[in-house]
């Protein structure tokens, strides 16, 4: 498509960074995971031998069509689900439930409705028996983070969509967790605020010590936010390729013209969405005669 | 920007302008008064005159005595037939040859007053042929030294009483001779009702009076009786009681069942078939339990509210939205911190609607449980008085149980946004606008600062700094 250009060619900064990258101590490390679901029409494989290494601070985005297991993935990270069989270790130790070492931000926000914005930062501290001082200090400097430090002592239901995710984003980061699960967390964000939240993000991981594991379907959202891209295939959920973003950072909304972004989206495309492309539909020869009296031709 | 056009009557589920609405709110209590008012004192009731001073002329066939109703024309009929006897009476007089009397008929002319003395107290009701006290009722009346209030004797009968008065005293201790003049007919206009239909305006006499009565009424029966007043508090005390013990119940247990599986499987299915059995069933056994006076009452309210309040509570419980839950998990909350910091806080405003309902119907198993053992509450008001057709004292009573029940649910929603700031509150009620109403005409100062929504440019600004 671009001239020569391949999602695989790296500049020299950018392999240099990978390098750099790979020789990071490795925090995230998922091995043979299994995930089968029991339903009436017979077993479900959700998840087929995931293996996968993350390391620390990287951004890694998880890119898939719906149903691919990857929410299945994300959940077994947090806790939330058990795997059929497999093992994920973070930071070496087994994870066998939900704990503080993982964050998880949800596409649906779950801020507690009842507590108010800085209340609902310190929950998490507050849970592990610290003192309240110490928190609500740290909880004000998580806010100005975020960009809410005016709006602390408001209640969820008084904030917008991207306010109510900056917010839940804060809390998670309070609880200084080691990686950073998020599920989907700009999906119901109009497009506007949702590429402001994206350069956000990653203004915040730049600034704070975080591995950030991130599940999408938009191909966008991946290229622009993360170091390595793991693409699932659906039914079964298993590994199709892991892709290596040969986009430079720093990273601005600029860049999604850029050849490398081009190349990266154009490859994503074709390993994502490959029976599309023998099915496509083709809509100008639809069997159908015009419906109603139309004057001008629009064409 | 407002639009000058006014939106239609009738647009599916569109809410109507403030004026219209409160229009319709208003309408909906004064519609169905209107259709009250005009059943009870619509013209096609018959008219009837309720006899309070009894007639007999030797011009009547009949004798009419105090209860009767007679139908106007023959009221009209007694009244000129007792005129043309008094008129005969005073000619004699004036002619000089007075008509003599008998002192058995001038005995029975004054016994006429009896039914109105006893009305007024004046009598006893067995003093019916005292002659003797009958006669000084009618000196003491005709001295002004008696109180008629209750059933007054008109203007033209208190002639009659002070002419006769004169002739009894000019015959001294005997009986005259001459005869005395008749009382004439007195009587109560009446409409023909159903007794069942008593007009507004007697129901709200009979009200105003059940809550302004200080001392008991004398009972018929000489046994002591409450006021409307004292029942209706007796009937706050019942539920009250009834109802908080049964919350104090339910409430863990709902919370538990809605968050633990195996004690929902365990307690709620026989909670559910334990509710379709009703509570006054159960009557009997609370009586054999706790005796005739308040215990099977209360427990009949208990008992009454106890499996609905299970059942809304654990359903209220699992209705909290679970990912609420997964979030203070992720962030490191344990099992016991789910339930105080997010099981508890995250129900409580649904907790609190549900509890409104129930204490809703609770006054419905009141009014049964009152009537258990020894009634007591606004039920023993209805119940007896209702067994002697008194309906414009039944009325009362429970018009109280249900302004109770409105006033007390539309002051509680009114509440709930003081207590839950963070919910989105609804529509403002009929309740709710009359207290928004009285704060801002004094000016109060709000609990709580309006909620407003966050500046959409705010995130802008902040993405940019």
């Amino acid at each position: 498509m671009i001239a020569g250009l391949s999602y695989k060619d790296q500049s020299p900064e950018v392999s240099a960074r990978f390098d750099k990258l790979k020789a990071r101590p490795e925090l995230l490390e998922i091995s043979s995971l299994y995930k089968i679901f029991d339903s009436k029409a017979g077993e479900v494989v959700a998840l087929q031998d995931i293996d996968l290494t993350v390391h620390r601070r990287e951004f890694m985005c998880v890119l898939g069509q719906s149903g691919c297991g990857k929410s299945t993935l994300i959940r077994i990270l947090a806790g939330l689900e058990t795997p059929t069989s497999g093992e994920v270790l973070v930071d070496g130790v087994p994870v066998i439930g939900p704990g503080r070492d993982r964050g998880m931000v949800f596409q649906s926000y779950t801020l507690f409705p009842w507590l108010t914005v800085k209340q609902n930062v310190m929950y998490g501290p507050r849970m592990a028996g610290k003192s309240d001082i110490t928190n609500e200090g740290e909880a004000r400097q998580w806010l100005a983070l975020v960009g809410l430090d005016k709006f602390e002592d408001s209640y969820p239901h008084q904030l917008s969509g991207g306010m109510k995710q900056r917010a839940a984003i804060a809390r998670a980061l309070a609880n200084e967790p080691r990686i950073l699960l998020m599920d989907e967390p700009f999906g119901a964000l109009d497009p506007q605020t949702r590429q402001q939240m994206q350069a956000y993000l990653l203004q915040i991981w730049k600034n704070v010590d975080i591995t950030i594991f991130f599940i999408t379907h938009d191909l966008d959202e991946a290229i622009f936010l993360s170091d390595r891209i793991l693409v699932l295939d659906p039914r079964p959920g298993r590994v199709r390729e892991v892709v290596e973003v040969p986009v430079p950072r720093p990273r601005d909304h600029e860049q999604l013209r850029c050849p490398e972004f081009l190349a990266t989206k154009a490859h994503l495309e074709t390993i994502i969405h490959p029976e599309d492309s023998n099915e496509k539909p083709s809509f100008d020869k639809l069997p159908m005669g015009r419906m109603t009296d139309v004057g001008d031709n629009v064409e | 920007m407002k639009s000058k056009t006014r939106s239609r009557w009738w647009a599916v589920r569109k809410d109507l302008e403030h004026s219209r609405a409160s229009l319709l709110m208003a309408l909906s209590f004064i519609l169905p008064l209107a259709i009250w008012c005009i059943a009870a004192y619509g013209p096609w009731w018959d008219v009837a005159y309720q006899v309070t001073i009894p007639a007999e002329s030797s011009r009547l066939q009949s004798v009419y005595s105090a209860g009767d109703r007679l139908p106007p024309e023959t009221w009209s009929k007694v009244n000129t037939a007792l005129l043309d006897d008094n008129a005969e009476i005073l000619a004699a007089r004036e002619s000089g040859t007075p008509a003599t009397g008998s002192t058995r008929q001038n005995k029975k002319v004054l016994r006429k007053l009896h039914p109105l003395a006893f009305t007024n107290g004046w009598l006893a009701r067995d003093q019916e042929i005292d002659d003797t006290a009958i006669r000084g009722t009618w000196i003491k009346l005709a001295d002004g030294k008696l109180d008629d209030s209750k059933e007054p004797v008109t203007a033209e009968n208190m002639r009659i009483v002070k002419a006769n008065v004169e002739m009894l005293a000019k015959a001294e201790d005997g009986w005259p001779k001459e005869s005395l003049l008749n009382l004439m007919p007195q009587s109560i206009k009446e409409y023909a009702r159903p007794v069942y239909l008593v007009p507004p305006d007697v129901v709200a006499k009979s009200f105003w009076k059940g809550i302004t009565a200080s001392n008991p009424d004398a009972g018929e029966s000489g046994s002591e009786r409450k006021t409307l007043l004292q029942r209706y508090g007796e009937s706050w005390r019942t539920i009250v009681l009834g109802f908080l013990l049964a919350i104090v119940v339910a409430i863990p247990l709902g919370v538990l069942a809605g968050t633990y599986d195996l004690v929902s499987k365990l307690a709620e299915p026989f909670v559910n078939f334990f509710s379709y059995m009703p509570a006054p069933a159960f009557g009997v056994v609370l009586m054999a339990m706790f005796g005739l006076d308040l215990g099977p009452k209360i427990m009949l309210v208990f008992l009454g509210t106890l499996p609905s309040a299970i059942l809304t509570i654990s359903k209220t419980t699992r209705g909290l939205d679970g990912s609420l839950l997964e979030a203070a998990q992720t962030l490191g909350a344990n099992q016991k911190q789910l339930i105080t910091t997010v099981v508890i806080p995250g129900i409580l405003p649904n907790l609190y609607k549900d509890l409104r309902l129930l204490f809703g119907t609770a006054w419905t198993w009141l009014v049964i449980a009152e009537l258990l053992g020894f009634k007591s509450g606004l039920s023993e008001i209805i119940d007896t008085h209702g067994r002697r057709f008194q309906f414009d004292i039944v009325y009362p009573a429970i018009l109280m149980i249900g302004l109770s029940g409105f006033f007390m649910d539309q002051i509680l929603a009114y509440l709930a946004r003081y207590f839950f700031p963070w919910t989105d509150q609804p529509k403002k009620g009929f309740i709710g606008r009359f207290f928004s109403g009285i704060s801002g005409l004094s000016g109060m100062p709000r609990l709580i600062k309006p909620s407003r929504p966050a500046p959409a440019d705010a995130l802008t600004k902040s993405i940019a700094s």
